[in-house]
């Protein structure tokens, strides 16, 4: 008979007491696997969420990086700046509206760069003056102002993607 | 309630501050249609909506031109209660009107610092004790 054998003496034995033991045993184990399962599920649903917003917000920090490294090295071409600001204002606006509404994060954060960073850019003197040219050259004044932009936001962007992964 | 956009009746490449720095400046887009909308809104007694989206973008100065000319010609008073902006696309630029440019151009026109006008643009309508009047009203100048 061997194993098989002895478990189906087991069985026969029970009583309706130790089948209805054995009924909630299972049911137990079910429920505390589904659990388990929904909230890891749950907790990895929030992390891949939260990665892909830390993601955006460093695609838009790179973004603007790169827009400075063209300013310093007077490659930006005048008239094609403001349809970029504006497609980087849309950006933010959208990612800033879900992250406030998923994490209470301050909708505002980056407004820095949407509004000061691009009137530090539309207002400045050289780039009026070569507002009609293929290349704007800005002058040492021009470049420090933005190194100082950039001095004192820096960290916006940290800020935000520290808020992300704190967020509960 | 008479509703414009700047894309329609204007341009989709809105530039700089003033005509003799690019085409398609804010004096430009002020004297050439806000004005005249405006002017036509005030004696209809309606309001008039000037929709700033789908554009391909604007710099802070053009729309303070516009927007600010209007509030030194018709008044703070005239001009917010009877203008709605939509700028759905770009929140802020709404915000950057009403709560910088209307005051900073009221305190303008009450110190009496006339605008800048850098081309030669056609007589513009202008509120004088509550009445319209049409003249050139300043010259141009070079900046």
């Amino acid at each position: 008979m061997g194993g098989a054998g002895y478990y189906l003496n087991l069985f026969c034995s029970f009583t309706p007491a130790d089948w209805i033991t054995l009924f909630g045993i299972l049911v137990n184990a079910g429920l505390a696997y589904w659990i388990v399962r929904t909230i890891q599920n749950r907790l990895t649903n929030k992390r891949v969420l939260k990665d892909h917003f830390i993601n955006e917000v460093k695609e838009i920090r790179n973004e603007y990086k790169t827009c400075l490294n063209n300013l310093y090295s007077n490659s930006t071409h005048p008239r094609r700046i403001i349809p970029w600001f504006k497609l980087m204002n849309i950006k933010i606006e959208d990612l800033m509206e879900i992250i406030h509404s998923k994490y209470c994060i301050d909708k505002n954060k980056l407004r820095p760069y949407q509004i000061e960073f691009q009137e530090l850019i539309t207002n400045n003197t050289d780039f009026i003056t070569h507002y009609n040219n293929e290349k704007v050259i800005f002058t040492e004044v021009s470049r420090s102002q933005f190194i100082k932009f950039q001095q004192s936001h820096n960290h916006i962007f940290n800020d935000v993607i520290i808020k992300i992964n704190d967020a509960k | 309630m008479k509703t414009i956009s700047v894309l329609d009746s204007f341009s989709e490449f809105p530039a700089l501050r003033h005509c003799i720095i690019s085409d398609k400046s804010g004096e430009e887009f002020y004297h050439r249609v806000l004005n005249k909308k405006f002017k036509e809104a005030y004696e209809k007694n309606e309001k008039l909506t000037v929709n700033l989206d789908a554009t391909a973008g604007y710099a802070s100065s053009f729309l303070d031109e516009a927007f600010g000319n209007l509030v030194y010609d018709f008044t703070l008073d005239v001009v917010k209660s009877k203008i709605e902006i939509i700028s759905e696309q770009e929140p802020h630029w709404k915000e950057m009107i009403i709560n910088q440019t209307y005051p900073q151009w009221e305190k303008r026109r009450r110190d009496g610092k006339v605008p800048k006008v850098t081309a030669d643009h056609e007589p513009w309508y202008r509120l004088i004790n509550n009445e319209l009047k049409l003249n050139k009203w300043e010259e141009p100048v070079t900046i």
